[in-house]
């Protein structure tokens, strides 16, 4: 055991009220079990006058803690500062006025043993100190790191690694500190994830995600981030009824792969919005316009049912270009689906079902976009209710079980730290807009024949991650995605068998279902 | 200096050529190399002409009729003949080199000469000339000399201008009748395959028939061995040729059915492609898919049952502890016994002794006394207690 703090906790104090919250922060770091910490303040020149010796009075009685009045009022120099001050094994940031769980330096020392760097939860306490809100957070996800600054309360870095690649850079101001992580994250690889709401806010506040500093700084942190790797992009915020949530990049496509969709119908009717419609001719019309993707192949796989009216039509509209593929025998969306995957050319399958509406023109650039990183093998959207309601935010695998992620909640809920208004990391898409590169598709059996109605998209999604890949969800391709009503969604009992046969491990432990969240797997041994 | 000789407008003439037919675009299209002076072609041509006509006859006069550009001409005025020529056409003779000039006229072979040569020659001449001025070309002709060359086409029917095509047979009466008969013993093929010397000659008919039988026979002999050869090579030919004909047709054919089943089953297999094609592709697949889920059906297997030896392990280990606990009660147990025997020996021992104790002092007198003076009481003790 190493003599000497552990961790050196850094906080600027930039408010003009801060000495008062900065007493509970001070209480907070002296309640904590394992004592080994060093508190490293800094004091904007900002702040009012005679906040410095407030401060120093503070913290005289305690030995761990140092204070200094910065030099430039700059955030990114101040934070900077700040971390000169340190010197323990590990550095880690708190905003002056939040707190810190009393055994989160306990904890995160025992994590530290078998991880390289460790971030938690984050939570809210009410005027009683009671937690009321907890931002229940994945395991680490880069894109969603990219897309929101989710892992950087309470992060907690090795002081060794963060000097070696140049410490905190102060042009990026308020981000300075993500800028930071996002460079870690890329030098060490993925974070170890302590659960549960360790990092505190006071007060109630609109709830997670709790993002603080300038959007603008935030932007450019992600930026210079992914152009260290090589990629050309352009990043701006999200923001959502105003609040700011997060970012989106916007990566420059290369090179314009082929792109086939791949569209099982019947080519049946049902009434939305109170017209009947014909929905795969009408989705068909709205795809196939003059702006769309360059390089497009409509692969239609159709039934004995199929009314050839609806296919003269199909052919009208592509002008003869689309692929008719028949299909005879009883419903297999597997079946079809591969079906209309070997009949492709496109280097990228994208499958749709019949019944969808575009509803951002650009979905499909985005979602190749995307699709471009070696590391991604499938890509998902939004897809939504006629009523606007979600349908689809991304596959959500707890208890055994694979649900939609924040299913018939609004298009813009923030829930789940707005996991649904980011691009991010999903354990699995939906088969009824996923975008995945031919090969891949090919190499891991296309739609397992063994889910003839559901779970295949599931089971696809998993072989998709057991293969070494991510798979990511993106708000910014929304399509209406109508639930036709002509094919009873049941879940046969063989289907749930084998899905558990093949992923009961994984459909218990979602990487991006928080620990806290997760339902644990039951044992037959355990009730013996 | 050319000289006009005649005056008359041969243009006038019906059916014949006239001067105008030889000017620049006849010599222009003539065939063969350009027909100029610097021409080397032509002058090696003439001049072979002129070796052997020199080497054969040695001429000392000599007249081209129908010169052209006067190359015979001046060929043989190079070799040191006395050579002179005429032609119809101005053009032609005006082309002439100016040292030229003075042996060059022109002239229409219709009108006699004033001059007699050694020999004249007449070289693709009479084929131009309307047929009744040959005639008189002829006449004039061998009244001007003994001995006449005369080389005229007998089957280029194809240029304008040879319109006077006759075999060589109505030449050679033409000259009979004028006392010229074909010289046998001279080949003349030095100008031409069909150019003949005709020279004067009083010849009986036998001495014609001899020279005629002379000349023949060995040719009809050797058309006769010639045909021979020709049929006996043709038919070797035909049958070297036949059988590898036979073979090459038979390729062929085999070649055109092995196409036409090419393209039927080129036609087959797309057919088929696209129902079993498919089908092999959509089990392949589905045999991935298989080995996959099996995999990780494995992987999950292999989980639990980590899973559950680690569990084990973890309640051998609990059970390890709670026999350890149990063995120390036992032990402590079994001491406690001990100590509870040791005690209850003890016990027995002071009891044995409380009961000598007690034999002892009931056998002494003073209990003896004691107990009989209390008898009456003890009685009525026991009664009360009842």
């Amino acid at each position: 055991m190493t003599a000497g703090p552990l961790v050196a906790v850094l906080t600027v104090i930039a408010d003009p009220d801060a000495d008062a919250q900065l007493d509970r922060t001070l209480r907070s770091l002296q309640q904590q079990t394992d004592t080994r910490w060093q508190w490293c303040v800094v004091v904007s020149p900002r702040a009012p006058a005679g906040c410095v010796e407030r401060v120093r009075t503070l913290i005289a009685g305690e030995p761990r803690a140092v204070a200094v009045y910065g030099v430039t009022a700059d955030p990114g120099g101040l934070a900077a500062q700040a971390l000169a001050l340190a010197r323990a094994q590990f550095v880690g940031w708190l905003d002056c006025g939040d707190l810190l769980d009393p055994a989160t330096i306990a904890m995160v020392r025992i994590r530290l043993t078998s991880a390289e760097w460790v971030y938690t939860d984050e939570g809210a306490l009410d005027d009683d100190g009671i937690v009321v809100e907890f931002w229940a957070k994945p395991d680490f996800a880069p894109e969603w790191l990219r897309s929101q600054p989710y892992a950087l309360r309470f992060t907690v870095l090795p002081l060794a690694v963060v000097a070696a690649i140049g410490g905190l850079r102060a042009r990026f101001g308020t981000a300075a500190w993500y800028d930071l992580v996002l460079r870690i994250a890329s030098r060490l690889g993925p974070a170890a994830h302590l659960a549960g709401p360790f990092y505190l806010h006071c007060g109630l506040g609109e709830g997670a995600p709790y993002i603080t500093g300038d959007a603008a700084d935030r932007c450019a942190a992600v930026a210079a981030a992914l152009e260290a790797a090589g990629e050309q992009v352009e990043v701006s915020p999200v923001q959502v009824h105003g609040r700011h949530v997060g970012q989106r990049v916007r990566r420059m496509l290369r090179n314009r792969p082929r792109i086939s969709l791949v569209i099982p119908t019947r080519a049946s009717s049902s009434v939305i919005h109170g017209f009947p419609r014909c929905h795969a001719v009408e989705f068909i019309r709205s795809l196939w316009t003059a702006e769309r993707y360059p390089d497009l192949e409509l692969v239609v796989v159709y039934d004995s049912v199929t009314p050839d009216s609806a296919l003269r039509e199909i052919k009208d509209i592509t002008d003869g270009e689309a692929v008719l593929v028949p299909f005879s025998g009883p419903f297999h969306f597997s079946r079809k689906c591969n079906a209309g995957a070997l009949a492709s050319s496109g280097e990228y399958l994208c499958f749709l079902n019949d019944d969808m509406e575009v509803l951002t023109a650009d979905w499909l650039q985005e979602m190749a976009s995307l699709l471009a990183d070696p590391g991604v093998g499938a890509v998902g959207a939004r897809l939504l209710f006629a009523d606007g309601n979600l349908q689809h935010a991304g596959h959500e695998y707890n208890g055994g079980h694979a649900g939609h992620l924040m299913f018939r909640h609004g298009a813009d809920d923030l829930g789940h730290g707005a996991a649904a208004q980011i691009t991010s990391e999903r354990s699995g898409v939906t088969g009824a807009c996923m975008l995945v590169r031919a090969v891949d598709f090919l190499r891991v059996g296309g739609f397992s024949e063994q889910f003839p109605l559901s779970y295949n998209d599931v089971d696809l999604s998993l072989k998709i991650v057991a293969a070494g890949f991510r798979i990511l969800y993106t708000p910014h391709a929304t399509l209406f995605h109508y639930e036709s009503q002509t094919r009873e969604p049941t879940v046969t009992e063989n289907e749930m068998t084998r899905i558990s046969w093949r992923w009961a491990e994984q459909l218990h432990h979602d990487p991006y279902v928080n620990e806290m969240h997760q339902i644990p797997m039951i044992k037959a041994r355990d009730f013996v | 200096m050319s000289s006009i000789v005649s005056s008359k407008s041969n243009s006038s003439k019906q059916g014949g050529t006239g001067s105008g037919d030889y000017a620049a675009a006849y010599f222009h299209d003539y065939s063969g190399p350009p027909y100029t002076y610097d021409e080397p072609h032509w002058k090696t041509f003439f001049g072979r002409i002129a070796d052997s006509l020199t080497s054969i006859f040695a001429p000392s006069t000599s007249y081209d009729a129908g010169c052209a550009k006067g190359f015979l001409v001046r060929a043989l005025a190079e070799r040191g003949v006395d050579a002179k020529g005429g032609d119809i056409s101005y053009y032609a003779i005006g082309d002439a080199p100016v040292e030229l000039a003075p042996r060059l006229e022109v002239r229409d072979l219709t009108e006699r000469f004033t001059e007699r040569y050694d020999v004249i020659t007449c070289i693709e001449v009479l084929e131009h000339m309307a047929p009744e001025d040959a005639q008189v070309a002829v006449t004039n002709m061998c009244a001007a000399t003994d001995r006449i060359v005369l080389s005229t086409t007998p089957d280029d029917f194809t240029e304008a201008t040879h319109i006077n095509i006759r075999p060589p047979a109505a030449w050679a009466q033409d000259f009979a009748v004028q006392g010229f008969f074909r010289r046998t013993d001279v080949d003349a093929s030095f100008v031409s395959p069909w150019a003949i010397v005709f020279e004067r000659r009083t010849q009986s008919a036998v001495e014609v028939v001899t020279a005629y039988e002379s000349l023949l026979a060995p040719v009809l002999r050797e058309v006769q061995e010639k045909r021979q050869a020709l049929l006996v090579t043709r038919r070797e030919l035909d049958e070297h040729t036949a059988p590898v004909e036979l073979e090459r047709d038979a390729l062929l054919a085999e070649r055109d059915a092995r196409s036409a089943e090419l393209t039927r089953l080129r036609a087959d297999i797309a057919a088929l492609n696209s129902a079993d094609l498919l089908q092999e592709r959509m089990n392949r697949l589905s045999m991935a898919d298989e080995l996959i889920g099996l995999r990780a059906e494995l992987a999950q297997v292999r989980v639990h049952t980590e899973m559950a030896i680690a569990s084990a392990s973890l309640e051998a280990e609990r059970l390890r502890q709670l026999l350890d606990v149990t063995l120390v009660d036992l032990a402590q147990a079994r001491e406690l016994a001990g100590q509870a025997r040791t005690e209850a020996n003890l016990a027995r021992d002071e009891t044995d002794q409380i009961v000598v104790d007690r034999n002892a002092m009931r056998a002494s007198a003073t209990w003896r006394i004691g107990s009989k003076a209390l008898a009456p009481v003890r009685a009525l003790r026991r009664l009360v207690r009842r």
